[in-house]
């Protein structure tokens, strides 16, 4: 963001191009937040009048409930899974992909796409390769696992189709990072006579590190928000074991029209993103 | 220059990599190609009989066609909502005199942090009291909503960039803001335009959770549920859900190839920018 920028035009049009859109968004995204927090201290089904106050309730129901700490915990899993296994793979790839040859660029296109497929197909996709009736399961003979049907499995192949579909995402963003480095810092490093290592530890790593972070800042908040995938492959399921914030909040209060109870993840889910990026921008600045 | 990696090891990596990006798609495809029986006997191998008629049967039949409409009108919409609002809104943070102009950005940047899951209950009942549910307003409209955020910072950031002398040559020649906006500003930032429209029409065409608590109505589906519907309905004819699988992926993804430079760009663009 630019500070200073002198107006080009003194009239008071300014705020009437500016109605239209703060108008919308007061009414669709900030007004709603607040709604949300002030539902979750009832306990309501959408209709008639909020009458029923019953304070934090709510939220002491859902945090008492294993159902929602699953959830919570399914979301920890796909962070730490996005952090440890996801970056690095994309960190790897884009070192073996940065030069711009041809066949590095169809490369680099082929592991975009998943990215680029919608959530609800390619999980789509994978519920049937994960199915023990046709999927890949019977090519490991009869009778086949149901991996699907046991919560640690299906758990495990949920994070494992999370790495499958988002690693293009973060790929690309490194590449774009490493060719933006001046070529002439590895000048000098080639003729200080500089290893390999050395070099990707004193100039590659930390040119990256500001990419590597936004990198962070994605994995996270879109592990915190992860839904589309869900459905398809496990719908939350066997027996609750899969859900994450979302689905919870989605099945709770939406299939069932708890809005307070849902209102409350809504609320939680809220909070969790908004301390993540206030708590990543001052790391983010202290780094930069 | 790089590669960690020896050569061998190298080519190691990525065909692994390519194999397991591919192989779940030309399962799908040739999935989609077989009778029941053939799948189950052999799900990863290529049709022996190929069963066009699996496709045809779904091209064939409304639904299809029915969905992809509602994706595409639902899409559109909010694409163009998406644009002209945030066109304003960018132009003015951009150029005008405005007082407490940091303040307003701040407020539309709240959105960067706002996650529409989050308050997917009070704006379903937002678009029920303003009876929009089923209909494709109910989801262009808080869709539009959410994108404002990224589509003004990407189009405030562009406008600034232009050639400032330009500008101020036309204020000049007493060329009013609207002239201005519509002659110069926004033909010249078309390719930020072109992003932010990409963003909006990938984001709207893939989205899931939105349109599942917003449509109730089957006709209304776009594809994303319609698809869900497909497979709840045909459980255990999984050729016939790949089958539709796969002619619901075929135009996006080639228009991915088609476009892919502007699609890479623009998905990464709000990523990039921020």
């Amino acid at each position: 963001m630019r500070a200073a920028y002198a107006p080009l035009w003194r009239n008071q049009a300014g705020w009437l191009l500016l109605v239209p859109a703060m108008l919308f968004f007061t009414l669709f995204v900030v007004l709603p937040m607040g709604e949300a927090a002030w539902y979750s201290l009832h306990r309501w089904n959408g209709f008639g009048d909020l009458t029923d106050f019953v304070g934090l309730r709510n939220f002491e129901r859902l945090l008492a409930g294993a159902d929602f700490r699953t959830a919570m915990l399914n979301n920890g899993l796909v962070i730490a899974v996005s952090l440890a296994v996801q970056l690095p793979l994309a960190l790897l790839l884009a070192l073996l992909l940065a030069d711009a040859t041809r066949a590095n660029q169809a490369y680099r296109l082929l592991f975009f796409l998943p990215f680029v497929l919608a959530d609800v197909a390619a999980g789509l996709i994978w519920r049937f390769l994960l199915d023990g009736d046709q999927g890949l399961p019977t090519l490991m003979g009869q009778p086949a696992p149901q991996w699907l049907a046991d919560p640690v499995s299906a758990r495990v192949c949920l994070l494992g189709v999370v790495v499958w579909k988002y690693f293009g995402f973060h790929m690309v963003l490194l590449i774009a990072a490493l060719q933006s480095i001046d070529g002439s810092l590895y000048e000098a490093a080639r003729m200080d006579a500089a290893s390999r290592w050395r070099v990707f530890r004193r100039i590659t790593l930390p040119q990256l590190a500001p990419t590597l972070r936004l990198c962070v800042f994605f994995s996270v908040l879109g592990a915190l928000q992860l839904f589309d995938l869900v459905m398809p492959i496990t719908q939350g399921g066997p027996s609750n074991s899969t859900h994450t914030l979302v689905s919870f909040l989605y099945q709770h209060g939406a299939t069932r029209m708890d809005v307070g109870f849902g209102s409350a993840a809504g609320v939680l889910l809220f909070l969790l993103c908004l301390g993540f990026a206030l708590g990543w921008q001052r790391w983010d600045r202290r780094r930069a | 220059m790089h590669s960690p990696l020896p050569s061998w090891a190298r080519h190691w990596v990525l065909l692994t990599v390519a194999a397991l990006v591919l192989l779940p798609l030309l399962a799908t495809l040739f999935g989609g190609l077989k009778s029941l029986g053939e799948l189950r006997a052999h799900p990863m191998a290529l049709p022996q009989q190929w069963m066009w008629s699996n496709w045809w049967e779904i091209l064939q039949g409304q639904r299809y066609w029915a969905q992809m409409g509602n994706s595409l009108q639902i899409a559109l919409l909010s694409v163009g909502l998406t644009v002209v609002l945030a066109s304003l809104a960018a132009f003015s943070l951009a150029f005008m005199k405005l007082r407490g102009a940091n303040l307003l950005l701040g407020y539309i940047m709240l959105g960067l942090m706002f996650p529409l899951a989050a308050s997917i209950l009070p704006l379903f009942l937002r678009v029920r009291d303003l009876g929009l549910l089923d209909s494709a307003w109910g989801v262009v409209l808080p869709q539009a909503a959410f994108g404002l955020a990224t589509a003004v910072l990407l189009l405030k950031n562009a406008f600034q960039a232009l050639p400032r002398e330009l500008l101020e040559a036309a204020v000049m020649d007493a060329c009013p803001w609207w002239r201005c906006c519509w002659r110069i500003v926004l033909p010249l930032a078309r390719p930020t335009l072109a992003t932010v429209a990409v963003l909006s029409f990938v984001g709207s065409w893939n989205a899931y959770l939105l349109p599942l608590v917003v449509l109730n109505d089957d006709k209304a589906y776009p594809w994303p549920l319609g698809i869900m519907a497909y497979q709840g309905e045909y459980t255990t004819d999984w050729q016939l859900v790949l089958a539709f699988v796969t002619l619901t992926l075929l135009p996006a993804v080639l228009l991915f190839l088609l476009a892919q430079r502007h699609i890479v760009a623009g998905l990464t663009a709000g990523a990039v920018k921020s």
